[in-house]
């Protein structure tokens, strides 16, 4: 019987090896697998496409993975590298135990150990562990295989490899002793922590920062686990005491010690708060402001080391008595203000703040009266932030009760801390003309008021209007908060019927300038002629109305005018609008002109109007200057106008503006002369740059980047360059190489994620092929005669001739040009290439 | 030391004083009453390594260029002509800023270990290849960088996981590059989302085109470019000859360095789906999806796709290869659509857009500029617009939709465990191949 079963036994055992061995084979992929054996990456990968079907078809079924996984690797030793690949990543998703015999040849080859390792990292089971550790056993393995299996067995995280790793701690190899270091780390438990613990505290490897990190990583995971809280209390302990450890990793310790003991960690806690490194104060600030630690033990500390503590642990415990809110702190707290100068002091003052108790508001409002000024900003701006509402009742009873200074200080005081309750306080302090304290009550009133305090407010100002200008700034600021244009206008009209003085008129018209709407400007016109004696401070409140019609109305009433003062209160206000208003370069010009004739010999007027010349770029400005009369008040406004204009359409214009620079030259210092010096030497030798260019912009667009508005967007002068007009002459620089370029940044002002536009006007002799050299900062796209020649996307650095473009001129053409700017610098250089610059004429483009 | 607010009584009482007497002048509030930036002294910058800085590293680090609160004092590449050039940027901007000659405190390196190490750099940027993001952002979290890292966190779910990790135990404020989730209009969408201003929301929709990259042929091996360090650059990645379209802006196409278009703008338009559907701290529950992927050439990542996400609140996310780039919100009463990028608006009702959200609603807070976020974030310590674990659920979810795509069948997703659910072929492939040296820390 017992023969019978034996021989049973051995006949299943044949079935089933019979049955794996000669199995049936997944269909459909021996073509598949004999493809892997040319098969190299990029080729067409269709004929693989069984095997992915096959991998999907076999998920849930153990014996197909197995059968498949086992075809697999049979083929391996036959297929090319890439074929190698494509199998491995099959292998990692399906292999099971059975096959590792057949992957480990891969680890005894340098070309093909990252394949091996990568699959043995995903098979389940000692098996690969096995293999791993076997290979690395070999003597023949090199350094560099030594530390991938190492890295291997590292992730796979699988315990029975701690021992044969733990022998490699001793290599004299610092490549594998630090790789085994991180691989132990990685797969954490006690066994592992133990072994790279001992080792570590042996030869003092507790300095090196991997050994740090590695038992930083084993005892967290440790500190989780219930029974082996001591190894990690052990790790954290000795990290955290060890000052060679790195503050960083100290810090991390630290948090560990709390984390396993609680308030028990109070002294370690304490003890980082006071130390050099920020990051271990930091971390220890942190920990004490945490709720683990209770109120009582921190305060009674605090409250007996606060004042004769070292500095380092001062700034620390401040920090921590404000976000505790400790207030039993609090004389300590003032009596180290008292004390102590410089940061400490201040750090103290806004601890106070912080803390919120009423003890320090009369301290702090004796500080801020009194001392160094950035104590006083100080001790004021932390009772500003004061975290206590009943603040305000004090400083409402100091407001009517303290002397002179603390009066006017807590009026300030409530206004800045918005204190609503305070303002029929403050309405009573301006009714009754309290002298003390008028002032910063209608400040308040400024801030805080509303629309339902303008009637006591224009009552006081119509009473009290000799002193008119205590009260327009609450005025203005408060009807510019109480709704549409028209309403503003009419709230201050409703009083001018009230008035019955100009003075309490020239009130209302400084008003009505503050609003500057074409509300507003539309009555101060109508004032023009109904109110001529006044007519100079309606023109100064017209001044305000930044728009051109106003601008024309300005001047028709000025050229009227005879009497001197009324007139230049009319050009001022003129000025002040067309500093602002966006026209043309001409159109300006033509109204400094106009101003200028109407300006007699005034030269303060003539100054200001000179300022406005300066930043136009147009040789007619030149042709203007250059023809009037000069007289020494100012001489060096009309030299500066000359020379600023002169460099701006130097390229444009050479033969006019060479002369005026050199001219100017040996009066100028350091940069300004370096920067003329270039010039000059540009302007005498600009072989094939492209010179001359008009600009319009910068655009920008609410919410498109640089990058988008290249993508996504054309604007007018793409779409139509006839429309835009707004074309300026471009100033150019010159490098000390010599290079001849436009710095768009400076020309704008530091614009950012916008997008500015050049064009000229290129004629030559006859139509010629050519090149344009292009160097941007950042993208880029070109146009030739409305046609896209050249786009370029990416931020970049200006390179001279990064970009070669060809064209083919005709005899008049327009280049017109893009150039983005996503950040930082803004420029670009062109040149032209392939006909002499002789036969070239370029002209900035107008339409 | 805290700054001091400016008081407009300060402004106001200089206004005062320079009319003193001159009443018949118009009383003009200046502008700057409203409201002025304090400047930032010397020692209040935070000093920044740009670690990266091909195509959008060199936008990252213009952006922080332009933050006066931020010293940029080196950059690192394994692309010398990338370096150089970007250290000629930093350079030539702070000349010109400081009105000098020439500045050359901009310092450049090849290796980013290196930069690490430095003491007195505060803050990364990383715009490397996205297999380089784990290990980097990891090893500067170790040596106490704060950390702006480009979107994917990561290309695999383990490795963000780890990042995670990292960034939490090192306590590093980090944040993902996902810029569009800082766009004011993105924001006032999702809020309208939150607050049931669509009703119940039911349906997302993402739309993710593929642009203009469509499958190439294979490509030939070439020379490696001199100054380019390319084995450095694969890094962990599997050893590939060298041949240009391989590396800089076409690595997103190859599945050994990306995950294609999924992680690519994926990671930001799929990023909003999680902020409007209120899931930033959370994963979907399952996923299933169908996907193109080349039959031959370089590329292997996919090129057109459709896929489904459901959430455990009953929210579909779905998304596809067409359409205009951008996401909509569906609920029962009407959507938002969010275009991508710009955050330009549509919604119907057209009025939705009108809406205010009260003071006692969802508020999702603003931010000056992503950039900008992260240095406050630096010097607050607290979590930016877009933190690690953000990052993260977004990335994993691109992954998720990749490997759903690859296996061919729906996948359920275990938030807690965050990990497939009886699926160990999906819990497998999920995971990361390393070449040796490079491992995770």
């Amino acid at each position: 019987m017992k023969n019978i079963y034996i021989l049973i036994n051995i006949f299943l055992t044949l079935i089933f090896l019979t049955s794996t061995t000669f199995a049936q084979e997944i269909p459909n992929i021996k073509d598949a697998l004999n493809y892997l054996q040319t098969y190299k990456f990029g080729m067409n990968r269709e004929p693989l496409e069984p095997i992915l079907d096959a991998v999907k078809t076999t998920q849930n079924d153990p014996v197909k993975q197995e059968q498949l996984s086992k075809q697999l690797v049979a083929v391996l030793p036959k297929c090319t590298i890439d074929g190698k690949r494509f199998i491995a990543r099959q292998l990692v998703v399906i292999a099971t135990p059975s096959v590792v015999p057949g992957i480990e040849p891969l680890l005894k080859n340098n070309e093909t150990i990252d394949i091996g390792c990568r699959i043995l990292e995903q098979i389940p089971g000692k098996e690969a562990t096995q293999s791993l550790i076997k290979v690395l056993k070999q003597e023949s393995i090199t350094e560099d295989d030594e530390v991938a299996i190492i890295n291997s067995l590292g992730r796979r995280k699988d315990s029975l490899s701690v021992e044969t790793l733990s022998q490699y701690l001793e290599n004299p190899s610092q490549k594998l002793q630090n790789s085994v270091i991180i691989a132990l780390g990685s797969i954490g438990g006690k066994e592992a922590g133990s072994i790279l613990w001992n080792w570590a505290k042996s030869k003092s490897m507790l300095e090196n920062s991997n050994v740090q990190s590695a038992l930083l990583k084993i005892a967290s995971r440790l500190a989780e686990e219930l029974t082996e809280k001591d190894m990690a209390l052990e790790i954290y302990s000795s990290l955290f005491s060890n000052d060679k450890v790195t503050p960083i990793n100290r810090a991390y310790a630290l948090r560990g010690l709390v984390q396993l003991k609680g308030k028990d960690a109070f002294e370690e806690v304490w003890q980082s708060v006071g130390s050099e490194d920020t990051v271990l104060s930091s971390s220890g600030i942190d920990l004490l402001k945490d709720k683990a630690f209770p109120d009582t033990l921190l305060s009674e500390r605090c409250v007996s080391t606060l004042e004769t503590a070292k500095p380092r642990l001062q700034f620390g415990l401040l920090e921590v008595i404000a976000s505790r809110k400790i207030t039993d702190v609090v004389p300590q707290v003032l009596n180290l203000i008292e004390k102590s100068d410089g940061e400490l002091k201040l750090s103290a003052i806004q601890c106070l703040s912080r803390v919120g108790d009423t003890r320090a508001i009369e301290p702090l409002m004796n500080i801020a009266l009194s001392g160094p000024r950035d104590v006083r900003e100080t001790a004021k701006d932390a009772l500003i932030k004061l975290d206590n509402p009943d603040g305000n009742k004090y400083l409402m009873d100091k407001m009517q009760k303290g002397n002179l200074d603390v009066r006017k200080l807590a009026v300030e005081l409530l206004t800045e801390r918005r204190a609503v309750e305070a303002k029929e306080i403050m309405k009573n302090a301006i009714i009754k003309n309290d002298k003390d304290i008028i002032d910063e009550a209608l400040n308040y009133f400024a801030i805080l008021g509303d629309e339902q305090d303008l009637p006591f407010l224009f009552d006081k100002l119509m009473a009290d209007i000799e002193n008119s200008s205590s009260y327009i700034p609450a005025l203005s600021l408060i009807i510019d908060r109480t709704g549409d244009e028209g309403k503003k206008v009419k709230i201050i009209m409703d009083q001018w019927v009230k008035c019955n003085n100009d003075l309490q008129k020239k009130s209302l018209i400084s008003l009505l300038g503050n609003i500057k709407s074409p509300e507003a400007c539309a009555v101060l016109e109508r004032f023009l002629t109904s109110e001529p004696a006044l007519k100079t401070n309606i023109f100064q409140s017209m001044g305000q109305c930044v728009d051109v019609n106003t601008l024309e109305k300005i001047i028709n009433e000025v050229e009227k005018e005879n009497v001197d003062e009324v007139k230049n209160a009319g050009i001022l206000s003129s000025l002040n609008i067309l500093r602002t208003l966006n026209l043309t370069d001409k159109q300006k010009f033509d109204y400094y002109i106009t101003l200028w004739k109407l300006t007699g010999e005034n030269p303060t007027i003539q100054k200001n109007i000179l300022g406005g010349f300066t930043k136009l770029s147009l040789v007619e400005v030149l042709d203007f200057i250059e023809g009037i009369k000069v007289n020494d008040t100012i001489k060096a406004d009309w030299a500066n106008v000359r020379f600023n204009v002169a460099k701006n359409i130097s390229f444009s214009y050479p033969s006019r503006t060479m002369s005026i620079l050199e001219e100017m030259l040996p009066n100028l210092k350091d940069n300004q002369a370096k920067e003329v010096e270039n010039l000059l030497k540009g302007l005498k030798n600009k072989g094939e740059f492209l010179c001359s260019w008009s600009i319009s912009g910068p655009y920008r667009m609410e919410d498109y980047s640089a990058r988008r508005l290249f993508d996504e967007v054309s604007l007018p002068p793409e779409t139509d360059l006839n429309s835009v007009k707004d074309w300026r002459i471009l100033p150019l620089k010159v490098r000390d190489d010599g290079l001849i370029y436009a710095d768009l940044a400076e020309y704008s002002g530091g614009e950012v994620e916008c997008v500015a536009y050049v064009a000229c006007k290129i004629t030559v002799p006859e139509p010629v092929e050519g090149k344009i050299l292009l160097g941007t900062n950042d993208g880029v796209k070109v146009w030739l005669n409305g046609k896209l020649v050249h786009s370029f996307a990416e931020g970049r650095t200006m390179i001279p001739e990064q970009d070669n473009v060809p064209v083919k001129l005709e005899k008049n053409n327009i280049l017109l040009m893009a150039i983005y700017n996503q950040g930082a610098a803004w420029e670009f250089t062109a040149k032209l290439q392939g006909i002499s610059p002789e036969k070239v004429e370029v002209v900035p483009y107008s339409p | 030391m805290n700054k001091l607010m400016y008081s407009r009584r300060t402004f106001i009482k200089n206004v005062l004083m320079g009319t003193a007497g001159m009443a018949v002048t118009p009383m003009i509030i200046p502008s700057y009453v409203w409201g002025a930036e304090p400047s930032t002294l010397p020692n209040e910058r935070i000093t920044v390594a740009c670690i990266g800085v091909g195509g959008q590293g060199k936008y990252d680090m213009k952006a922080f260029l332009s933050l006066p609160e931020v010293q940029v004092v080196a950059v690192c590449d394994v692309d010398d002509n990338h370096a150089q050039e970007a250290q000629k940027i930093v350079n030539d901007f702070y000349a010109q800023k400081k009105n000098i000659p020439e500045y050359k405190g901009c310092d450049v390196y090849h290796d980013f270990r290196d930069v690490i190490a430095r003491k007195d750099v505060d803050a990364v940027m990383i715009a490397t290849p996205d297999h380089w993001h784990p290990i980097i952002s990891i090893m500067s979290a170790q040596s106490g960088k704060d950390i702006y890292c480009e979107k994917p966190l990561a290309n695999s779910i383990p490795e963000g996981k780890a990042v995670v990790e990292a960034v939490r135990k090192y306590r590093r404020v980090f944040q993902t590059g996902s810029h569009e989730r800082s766009r004011d209009n993105a924001r006032y969408a999702c809020e309208l989302v939150r607050n049931g201003r669509i009703g119940k929301l039911h349906t997302i929709r993402v739309n993710m085109p593929v642009d203009n990259h469509t499958p190439i042929p294979p490509q030939p091996e070439m020379p490696i470019p001199p100054g380019f360090d390319y084995d450095f650059w694969l890094g962990p990645a599997p050893k590939e000859p060298y041949t240009e379209k391989r590396c800089h802006f076409w690595f997103r196409y190859i599945l050994d360095y990306s995950g294609g278009e999924m992680t690519d703008r994926g990671a930001h338009i799929i990023d909003l789906g999680q902020l409007g559907n209120g899931t930033d701290d959370t994963f979907p529950i399952s996923v299933e999806g169908k996907g193109f992927f080349p039959k031959e050439g370089l590329f292997n990542t996919a090129m057109s796709y459709e896929f489904r996400f459901e959430y455990a609140n009953g929210v579909e996310l779905l998304g596809k290869s067409v359409g205009p780039r951008g996401i909509k919100f569906e609920g029962d009463k009407g959507w938002i659509f969010i275009y991508i990028h710009g955050g330009d608006l549509r919604a119907n009702p057209p009025s939705l857009l009108q809406e205010t959200i009260a003071p006692n609603e969802i508020h999702l807070g603003r931010s000056k500029g992503h950039h900008k976020n992260f240095i406050e974030c630096v010097k607050s310590r607290k979590d930016p617009m877009a933190p690690v674990e953000v990052g993260y659920h977004t990335a994993t979810m691109c992954h998720m939709a990749n490997i759903a795509m690859r296996l061919g069948r729906k996948l359920n997703w275990d938030p807690e465990k965050e990990m497939f659910v009886n699926d160990d072929e999906a819990n497998r492939m999920m995971q990361p191949s390393m070449r040796a040296p490079w491992t995770l820390g």
